[in-house]
């Protein structure tokens, strides 16, 4: 999988979960304003990325990623380990 | 469970759809003995238990839930430093004969407990 | 679903061991497996459960035995580090879907499963049920109070 279709994968499931519009959904955004997350909910973003990709990630590390950018970068990391 | 040992209504209003319960809570419910031994805090489910309750007070009729779909718990109540608490409540009857359910808990502090939620007739 | 065996817990652990709730609201009374990743516990459903309204558990007690299980899976961990239970809160409740409730004399199996944990919060599916059908389905968010 490359980094385009990760990204376009991530942001369909994001938009959904959350109940966020797609557009507004960018590399450059910041991921907790953008689908309002808080420190109860980030979790479903990890079980989200968990069970679309079928990789193991940490809480600590995805809490600490600001940037959809940055996210896409993380989990491609993930899947290619 | 006894719930009229669980909470009483000061107060029930409506306004703009929106149906608003002032409640207090009582410490000496028999809950108290076991959440916590020593260190009363109200049960999360006892507060939504509070909700369904409100909830047959709308609707004229014997509730229960078929499906909660997201119940938030937001801040911690106890009967000696939170006991009166308000719930709001917007209710929207549907085709099938549910109930879909909006609430939320809260004082002039705080919210304490955000429900989504189905219900149906009991009997 | 699967049945553990109760040979496969690594030792007999007191269910209030793992959870501060006591009596009249401690809603699990068997703690067949418990491990950092899942369990199974019970509860002998009686009419003189104090969620127990008409002639049914309510939905209040299916939630409130989730709970615990769920709160119990997240007290091994102390557990095993030979420290007091801590006080596991539940933070959010979500997909809850009610299918039958128990009655007086039947006996209810909880089954947690963990599936994730971030910021301090983790993140369970839970499934309860008799022997006759399934009860009730939930994912749960549980945190710590350190």
């Amino acid at each position: 999988m490359n980094k385009q279709e990760l990204s376009a994968k991530i942001n369909e499931v994001l938009a959904e979960e959350f109940e966020v519009d797609i557009e507004t959904i960018t590399p450059e955004a910041d991921i907790k304003k953008t689908l309002d997350l808080d420190s109860l909910s980030l979790v479903d973003l990890v079980a989200l990325i968990e069970d679309t990709f079928d990789v193991k990630i940490d809480g600590q590390d995805v809490s600490k990623i600001q940037s959809f950018d940055s996210l896409y970068d993380f989990v491609l990391g993930k899947i290619n380990a | 469970m006894n719930w009229e040992e669980y909470f009483h209504i000061d107060r029930y209003t409506e306004e703009d759809g929106t149906h608003i319960f002032d409640v207090t809570l009582d410490p000496a419910c028999d809950v108290y003995r076991g959440h916590f031994p020593g260190k009363p805090i109200s049960p999360g489910v006892c507060n939504i238990g509070l909700i369904l309750r409100c909830a047959e007070k709308v609707t004229g009729s014997h509730l229960r839930f078929t499906s909660i779909k997201q119940c938030r718990l937001t801040g911690l109540v106890t009967p000696s430093d939170t006991p009166h608490l308000t719930v709001e409540i917007q209710t929207n009857r549907t085709d099938g004969g549910t109930t879909s359910l909006r609430a939320v808990i809260r004082d002039s502090e705080k919210s304490y407990m955000d429900l989504k939620g189905e219900l149906e007739d009991a009997d | 679903m699967t049945s553990f065996s109760e040979k496969s817990m690594p030792e007999r652990i007191d269910i209030n061991d793992l959870i501060p709730q006591r009596e009249p609201v401690q809603m699990i009374d068997t703690l067949y497996e418990a491990t950092t990743e899942e369990a199974h516990t019970g509860l002998s459903v009686s009419r003189d459960n104090i969620f127990y309204e008409g002639d049914r558990l309510s939905e209040m007690g299916l939630i409130e035995n989730m709970a615990q299980s769920a709160a119990a899976t997240a007290g091994v961990k102390n557990h095993l580090l030979g420290i007091p239970p801590s006080l596991g809160y539940i933070g959010e409740i979500k997909k809850c879907i009610f299918h039958s409730f128990p009655t007086d004399g039947e006996h209810l199996h909880t089954y947690v499963r963990y599936v994730s944990e971030a910021a301090g919060v983790i993140l369970y599916d839970i499934e309860s049920r008799t022997d006759r059908a399934s009860c009730a389905e939930c994912r749960m968010k549980v945190f710590i109070d350190e």
